[in-house]
């Protein structure tokens, strides 16, 4: 049987053999690493791979391909994106092919271990976090469907930081997040990486008039991911690249999972969960809850 | 000054540890509250992290810090006080610094004494002595075996002969550390430069061809190489690579404040970034690909080309923190033809 790299080496041949697609964009693997590439026509195939280390939603890279026919090599997370991207009109779904693959949960790179032999068999506790509450790992539609139907996941209930901080009493939790904050050192790879921070101009980059300061403090830093979250709300699909790309390892993420459990709970929507839903927060229901209006 | 070679036994390091706390404030490496590696203070020896691991971020914030006032004025009815940086209260020692991280403040420091003496920056830079301890094994991403700068520069560094650590000083700031703690510190007789040459070739930290420094003459053509756009379109424009790098030291001036009180300060600024220099008028390079081909170039044709060594140490921090792991060693050599094949394979141009 064909192992799901070589299915995907073939399928991405054919889709440039059809001439269906200007670029791919896909993982490759060289030095040790598993990392995003954007291919076109007679670019080498033979490194092309999806393992437990495609961390990235890599429907970040569509802005950059705009106008392009581009075909994606998508997992739950990306196809999530693409539903959320669609409804906010920055994406022509007909210039894209998705190819879906079934996700065997991404391992968390700050616990890889050294001997990398093992990696397919890794548990739980060498996992993401979103990847122990994952509900689904198959794409629920793809133009190509690479690989075998994953069963099936047994979610994991709750996520042990989160219901740490929620513990936390409002003083402890604000202190808890200056040191957070402390660490911060507005690279901005959280805003880059993060495929729904689409803004060509950023509220951080503006200087008429200047909305943050530049100088690197907690409070300042707070500012900002607090903004940040803020624009995210009803949004996030919940990837965490934020969180893994973070080099100092902040978990920004923590912000933006409390607001989706909100939209959970407030408008039972789940972002970029279907095609059709159109976005919670800038769209009207007779039925939307009200309770919570004051 | 001629290179000095001690030796320190194991069992007394705990004490030149807490000797050091009276006359430095001693930096090494430690855990943060999400118990992540960083360059921090101890609170105690037992703290201390002995890794080969690099933390994420390099020390050059002690000499370079990411935020620094250069002036603060206060103004009340008619009277402007004005004061300039803040030098730090006490010496620094960085003790059991990175080798990668310690070479850095040497390259740097090129830059800050060139034309224009940079008083803050120099003034952090004399009270900071380097207590490195070298590496007994190479991390997956580092390179330093392939970048000719060596110990050059660096106060003191340890080598880790099991026993015991041999201790090459080769300043007037490392005579003063062994100096203060004479007791502590054996003289060295063997042959150290045999028994150094014998760590790095086990470490694997020993120099290998084909060294980076001789992808110049290929990376002077390369400018318009057409395989820029393809290979460094995925780089997304955060300036992780720059603040982690031991040696980026590009920076921006703000203001701060207002009328009656505020700062003129220097901040870290990323040459990766789309506003990069932009406050006069546009980031003259309008493409992401040409704004990572600049960081490149900037390390191995620009910097070189003026000052003589590569402005990169080999820690490979880039690498293993970049979001799409992005790796400026195989660019290198691709661009500098020292390897056919790009990393990832072939790819063709848009």
């Amino acid at each position: 049987m064909a192992t799901i790299k070589e299915e995907l080496r073939a399928a991405v041949k054919k889709l440039f053999d059809e001439d269906r697609i200007d670029y791919f964009v896909g993982y490759v693997e060289d030095y040790g690493h598993t990392f995003p590439a954007i291919l076109a026509k007679g670019s080498d195939l033979s490194r092309l791979t999806f393992d437990r280390k495609s961390y990235n939603n890599l429907a970040d890279f569509l802005p950059e391909l705009r106008g392009s026919r581009v075909g994606l090599v998508c997992k739950q997370c990306e196809v999530r994106t693409l539903n959320v991207l669609a409804a906010e009109g920055q994406i022509e779904r007909d210039k894209l092919v998705v190819v879906g693959v079934p996700c065997p949960a991404m391992v968390d790179p700050r616990k890889l271990p050294a001997d990398e032999a093992g990696l397919d068999d890794l548990d739980e506790s060498y996992w993401q976090e979103k990847c122990r509450r994952c509900l689904e790992r198959n794409t629920p539609f793809a133009d190509v469907f690479v690989g075998e139907r994953a069963s099936t996941p047994t979610p994991a209930e709750g996520w042990p930081l989160l219901q740490e901080v929620e513990a936390m009493s409002a003083e402890e939790r604000l202190a808890w997040w200056r040191e957070q904050m402390s660490l911060c050192i507005r690279c901005y790879a959280c805003r880059l990486a993060c495929p729904l921070c689409y803004c060509h101009q950023c509220f951080v980059e503006d200087n008429k008039p200047q909305w943050l300061d530049k100088s690197v403090r907690p409070e300042n830093n707070l500012h900002y991911h607090i903004i940040r979250a803020i624009h995210l709300a009803g949004r996030c699909i919940e990837c965490q690249e934020c969180s893994r790309v973070c080099p100092v390892g902040i978990p920004v993420d923590v912000l933006n999972n409390v607001l989706a459990r909100d939209f959970a709970e407030r408008f039972g929507y789940l972002a970029g969960e279907t095609a059709e839903a159109k976005p919670a927060l800038t769209h009207y229901e007779r039925d939307d809850k009200e309770d919570f209006i004051l | 000054m001629a290179a000095e070679y001690y030796r320190l036994s194991k069992d007394k390091v705990a004490e030149l540890f807490e000797r050091a706390r009276a006359d430095y404030d001693v930096v090494a490496k430690t855990r943060d509250a999400n118990g992540n590696l960083v360059y921090g203070r101890p609170v105690s020896f037992d703290d201390v992290a002995f890794v080969d691991e690099q933390p994420p971020m390099s020390a050059k914030a002690f000499a370079l810090p990411q935020t620094e006032a250069l002036v603060r004025y206060e103004r009340e009815n008619d009277k402007i006080r004005a004061e300039g940086p803040e030098a730090p209260t006490r010496d620094i020692l960085i003790f059991g610094v990175n080798m990668c991280d310690a070479t850095a403040f040497d390259i740097i420091d090129r830059v800050f004494r060139w034309d224009y003496l940079d008083d803050p920056y120099l003034g952090r830079r004399a009270q900071t002595t380097q207590f490195a301890l070298a590496c007994a094994s190479i991390q997956q991403d580092c390179f330093c075996d392939r970048i000719s700068y060596d110990e050059d520069g660096v106060d003191a560094v340890a080598y880790d002969l099991e026993g015991s650590y041999l201790i090459k000083v080769q300043t007037e700031k490392g005579r003063t550390l062994v100096e203060r703690y004479k007791d502590l510190f054996a003289t060295e007789d063997g042959d150290a430069e045999s028994s150094i040459k014998a760590f790095k070739e086990k470490a694997g930290t020993a120099k290998k061809e084909p060294m980076l420094e001789s992808a110049k003459p290929a990376l002077e053509k390369a400018f318009e190489h057409a395989d820029w756009e393809i290979l460094a379109s995925t780089c997304i424009g955060c300036g992780v690579c720059t603040y982690v790098c031991p040696t980026c030291h590009c920076f921006d001036i703000q203001d701060e404040g207002g009328s009656s009180r505020g700062r003129r300060l220097r901040v870290w600024d990323h040459c990766t970034g789309r506003t990069f220099t932009a406050m006069a008028a546009e980031q003259p390079r309008d493409r992401q690909y040409k704004r990572y081909r600049q960081r490149l170039l900037h390390k191995f044709w620009y910097y070189p080309e003026r000052f003589g060594p590569l402005l990169c140490t080999g820690c490979g921090r880039c690498i293993t923190h970049c979001p799409v792991k992005i790796n400026i060693r195989e660019l290198v050599e691709y661009f500098g033809g020292l390897k056919d094949t790009p990393p990832g394979g072939a790819r063709h141009g848009k």
